[in-house]
């Protein structure tokens, strides 16, 4: 059970959140110029990350606003958020190095 | 008699004798007894039967690590499985029964069967009953086999979880975690030590020690006062930490009752799981002696080393008469030496070592105890109980055995294998484990939360190691012994046992492993070694080093499975805690309750609401209810507390193009007062939602949804917002609880909102179907919704929860001529299915589109994106054999089976091809036959065809319709 800092309300418990997928997944439009095999990258496809994962995540019993959480799927360490509609920051995929 | 008590040392309270029953029998103890000590005074040694073979089994263990001496404990509706009688406090008038065997574990008539031996191989499971299939071979299996018995009644005692957090969390009260809570708790740090034992001291609870002038239990005493003396720190006892989750959480199970009187409910709770969150945790969770592995290990009389010598000191019991100790370490010499001083007759201590030169080793000498360096015991002999030991030299470093061999008389015997770090929860934090080759243990190595393994949990065995003030002595190396070398022809073809609980033999790891089960965790469960409650403790490492040397790896490469919650079992009671009966889940009343209790409502759930399903007249059945209902409705005015509807506020300069994105309506040529019946897909194109929605202003919606879906689509509407239209001006109010509806339905229904003498026309013209007014009563808001569920002219009136009751009783005064009755959910479910009005979820599933339920053209018109759009053009939304939903004429008077198969065309009796199933069915008081809804394969090109279905209750026949049965020309809405 993570500790989840809430970039709006602080350090709360996992049972708050809710995982809400990948962060930074493009939605194709317009349907008409979509191929399947992009629609089926979009809806199905999805990378099993070892290591370091950008992921949205909303804090739906708390404040109910969503960001991104930037998550190491094997130490299960978390190294920080940004908000919706940002960018990771610079030299994320570093961030699990070994200092 | 084998097993004694021995004179008193204090260590029990011989003023207070309690008596208990075991299999019926009752027998005496003293307050201090555990079951297993007071059993053992008794002279029981047969306590129990193996899983598989129904061996006779005794007490093998003094704690948590025990794998043969478990029973159910207490009487119902109180009663516990599978409770290890070495960590039991024995009470008055407790009753325990053995598991696993029949009629008890003396005469076990189930161990008859020796047949069942030559099935019981390594990966029996999949061997055994593949013919003709597990279906029926489980019943007899499962009868044979399996540990204690499930309670079948409901345990009335109080279970509660509790959270906590703490600066940091010490787990083990031994040496090692006392001084650990000491140094934390004087940097000021709040401190919470937790010891699965009743009272703190670990290993010290036993050993004879000296730590500078103190006794152990003195040291005890002055530890618990220094602890007592720190506001900070908080002891608790009979608290197990089962469980190791991320960022520093863990689950400890407190018992605090069971002590007092398994047999009565209490004050306060039975148990209690806490979640305990720490900055930092400290594991001193101590370490475990293994057995040592030959021929019979598994009879009676036959104990890890170290656990004699709590019997001995601890519990004021000896084990046996005449004793033997077999060791491939020093430690076991500490038995020797403890049994001499109590007066027990050791025979011999047998080293598998050549020439071991400890100080202990030399201290057993001088005690003049007999010492058989360079030899091991091969067999041990006897019925159901220990008579005697074969012993054999050996050579370790060639790994060869003698073929000379002697017989030792003993009626116990002590063994050591070296000892295994209690590691679980450390491997459960995703810490990483070492193989120690001088310690022949697994210690932990990389930690990958704040936490550490202090004492003998990792590694440091010796008192010394942990205490300053303890002397330090030499100790002679372990030396490997896993398994007997099997050159030997009676070594061979005996019986070794390594997994004393789940009936696991050495020549089952070969088995395994010639059979290619060589990655440990595939190893694992095709033995099934380390399973069952025992989860390995004594037997893990024992397996992994024999099955390392059977297929030529050493430990490290073999590792380890991992090791999972819970360490020790908790009960279904702790982890349900207050979620059981009426808490097991939140039950939500309406605001009305109270007027629907009085009016006679008959309550039922629906989704997460409790709401009238009817109202009841004299002694009238379920069914004459809702016909009433149902009539009075279509030939008058029915009100219905509408108030579980999903209502949501959606607002904001973009709010129609917002909505345009989620509804396959188009939502921009709303004009202001309209309604809609609109359909919401997910991206998979499937119908998620259907509900009327409505333009209050140029910015401003109000959208109502299936009750049950009423958060999930707020909170569908917001994630989309936030993740993918961010830049949208608009903003979603869930409003459901917060307001309730009063659906007004039945031919009068106008006429009834007339008196209330609303500012509104409720004119046909001036108020048509599918058209909402806003407006105010004194300073009441009001939401009126011209729209029908029924198929009748209706309207739901909506406001804040706290105008509900006024309102309501308002319209049931005023219409009293008009003869307004309310009317339950079912007769709603009965007229929406004369109707044909399509109910998500039940009407359709995770494949249906709006093609199949008769809004196909609706979506397809719709040329801007929506959510789900692009799914409606994949290969399988555009096939044409899909299941669309259609009207089920009944031929006969049966009411169709919801669910019922609908079989291919030609089939009148299964087997036969499935091409749908009935989805709604009632029976119709309008119409006065029954009527159904299904999803039918191809089912639009198919009006009129007669279809044959069936159920467990028999079969039936229906024509397919359109959906619609009442007003089919829909003109009575319009009225
Ligand atoms: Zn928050």
């Amino acid at each position: 059970m993570h500790k989840i800092t809430c970039p709006y309300c602080g350090e709360r418990s996992e049972e708050e959140f809710k995982y809400a997928g990948p962060s930074h997944l493009e939605r194709p439009i317009p349907a008409s110029e979509v191929t399947d095999s992009q629609w089926a990258e979009y809806l199905f496809m999805r990378d099993n990350i070892k290591g370091i994962s950008l992921e949205r995540w909303g804090h739906i019993h708390g404040c109910s606003q969503y960001f991104n959480l930037i998550r190491n799927t094997v130490t299960h360490e978390i190294y920080g958020c940004y908000q919706m509609g940002e960018q990771p920051p610079e030299g994320w995929q570093k961030l699990g190095d070994k200092k | 008699m084998t097993s004694f008590r021995l004179p008193s040392k204090g260590r029990l309270n011989r003023e207070k004798l309690i008596s208990f029953t075991f299999d019926g029998k009752t027998y005496f103890g003293y307050e201090g007894d555990t079951i297993a000590s007071a059993l053992m005074a008794n002279d029981v040694s047969v306590v129990g039967r193996s899983f598989k073979y129904h061996r006779p089994r005794g007490i093998m263990a003094a704690g948590a690590e025990e794998a043969n001496a478990i029973a159910q404990l207490g009487t119902p509706p109180f009663e516990e499985p599978n409770v290890r009688m070495t960590t039991t406090a024995i009470q008055e008038g407790l009753t325990l029964k053995s598991v696993n065997c029949w009629p008890n574990a003396k005469y076990d008539l189930l161990a008859v069967t020796g047949i069942l031996k030559r099935f019981f191989v390594a990966g029996f499971y999949y061997k055994v009953f593949k013919w003709p299939g597990w279906k029926f071979w489980s019943p007899m299996v499962r009868q044979m086999a399996g540990l204690g018995t499930i309670p079948k009644e409901n345990d009335p005692s109080a279970y509660d979880h509790q959270y906590k957090h703490v600066d940091v969390l010490v787990v083990g009260a031994g040496p090692a975690g006392i001084r650990a809570a000491l140094e934390h708790a004087k940097e000021d740090k709040q401190v919470l030590l937790v010891e699965q034992d009743h009272q703190i001291g670990g290993a010290l609870l036993f050993e004879d020690a000296q730590i500078f002038n103190l006794s152990a239990l003195k040291w005890i005493d002055a530890q618990k006062e220094k602890l007592q003396s720190h506001p900070n720190v908080t002891v608790m006892t009979r608290s197990t930490a089962v469980g190791y989750y991320d960022d520093n959480l863990l689950a400890v199970s407190e018992r605090l009752t069971d002590h007092i009187d398994v047999n009565k409910v209490a004050d306060t709770p039975r148990e209690k799981l806490w979640h305990i969150r720490a900055q930092k945790v400290v594991l001193a969770t101590g370490a475990i002696e293994r057995p040592l592995v030959f021929s019979n290990n598994d009879l009676p009389g036959i104990m890890l080393a170290s656990a004699i010598r709590t019997y001995v000191n601890r519990y004021e019991v000896s084990p046996g008469h005449k004793v033997v100790i077999a060791t491939n370490n020093d430690d076991a010499y500490r038995t020797a030496l403890c049994l001499q001083k109590a007066g027990v007759k050791v025979v011999a201590l047998v080293d598998a070592r050549q020439s071991p030169d400890g100080y202990l080793v030399h201290a057993v000498e001088d005690a003049g105890i007999e010492i058989l360096k360079g030899h091991v015991v091969t067999e041990a002999k006897g019925q159901k109980r220990l008579s005697s030991v074969t012993v054999s030299p050996i050579d370790l470093s060639e790994n060869v055995l003698s073929t000379m061999r002697f017989n030792l008389k003993c009626d116990l015997l002590g063994m050591s294998g070296g000892y295994s770090p209690v590691v679980h929860l450390h491997s459960q934090s995703g810490g990483k484990l070492r193989f120690d080759d001088c310690k022949l243990a697994f210690v932990p190595s990389l930690y990958v939360q704040d936490n550490e393994c202090i004492g003998a949990a990792n590694g440091y065995f010796e008192l010394s190691d942990i205490l300053s003030d303890v002397e330090p002595i030499h100790n002679s190396p372990i030396e490997a012994l896993w398994d007997l070398p099997t050159e030997r022809e009676d070594i061979r073809h005996a019986k070794r046992w390594v997994d004393f609980q789940h009936d696991v033999t050495s020549s089952d790891v070969n088995l395994a492993a010639r059979e290619n089960y060589t990655s440990v965790e595939h190893f694992k469960r095709y033995t099934t070694t380390g399973m069952a409650m025992d989860q390995g403790k004594t037997s893990n490492i024992n397996a992994l080093a024999i099955l390392g040397q059977v297929t030529n790896r050493d430990i490290p490469e073999v590792g380890t499975t991992k090791f999972r919650p819970p360490y020790t079992p908790v009960t279904m009671g702790a982890f349900a805690g207050r979620k059981r009966g009426k808490l097991f889940k939140p039950i939500r009343y309406l605001a009305l309750n109270s007027w629907h209790e009085a009016y006679d409502a008959v309550f039922d759930e629906y989704g997460i609401w409790t709401r009238p399903a009817y109202y009841k007249e004299d002694n009238e059945t379920a069914q004459a209810a809702i016909e009433r209902e149902v009539l009075h409705v279509r030939h008058a005015v029915g009100i219905l507390d509408y108030s579980p509807l999903g209502k949501i506020d959606v607002r904001g300069k973009d709010a129609a193009e917002f909505l345009h994105k989620f509804y396959i309506n188009n939502v921009k040529a709303m004009k202001v007062g309209v309604a809609r019946y609109g359909l919401m897909l997910n991206e998979q194109a499937t119908v998620m939602e259907d509900g009327v929605f409505s333009r209050l202003e140029e910015d401003h919606f109000w959208l109502t949804t299936t009750s049950g879906n009423a958060a999930m689509i707020a909170g569908w509407l917001d994630e989309w917002r936030q993740c993918e239209w961010p830049y949208l001006d608009v903003i979603v109010t869930p409003m459901t609880t917060g307001w309730g509806t009063i659906s007004i339905q039945g031919p009068k229904s106008r006429k009834l909102l007339e008196t209330l003498g609303l500012d509104i026309d409720f004119a046909n013209e001036a108020f048509p179907h599918m058209t909402v007014r806003c407006t105010t009563l004194g300073s009441v808001e009001i939401r009126i919704l011209r729209t029908s569920f029924t198929g009748e002219l209706g309207y739901e009136v909506s406001m804040p929860s706290s105008y509900m009751r006024s309102m309501w009783e308002a319209l049931l005064e005023r219409g009293k001529e008009l003869k307004v009755e309310p009317f339950g959910v079912e007769a709603l479910l009965v007229m929406r299915t004369e109707k044909g009005y399509v109910h998500v979820g039940g009407d359709t599933d995770s494949a249906t589109i709006p093609h199949d339920i008769g809004f196909g053209a609706m979506a397809d018109r719709k040329k801007d994106d929506f959510i789900g759009q692009r799914s409606l053009t994949r290969e399988a939304a555009l096939q044409k054999n899909r299941e669309q939903l259609v009207g089920l004429e009944v031929i006969g008077d049966k009411v169709l089976p919801v669910g019922g198969i609908i079989m291919a065309n030609g089939y009148s009796a299964p087997p036969a091809p499935i091409e749908g199933r009935v989805t709604s069915s009632v029976y119709s008081p309008t119409l006065k036959k029954p009527v159904a809804l299904g999803l039918v394969l191809n089912g639009y090109e198919r009006m009129g065809e007669v279809i044959n279905i069936y159920d467990f209750e028999g079969s039936y026949e229906a024509k397919i319709t359109s959906t619609c049965f009442y007003d089919t020309k829909g003109e009575l809405v319009h009225g």
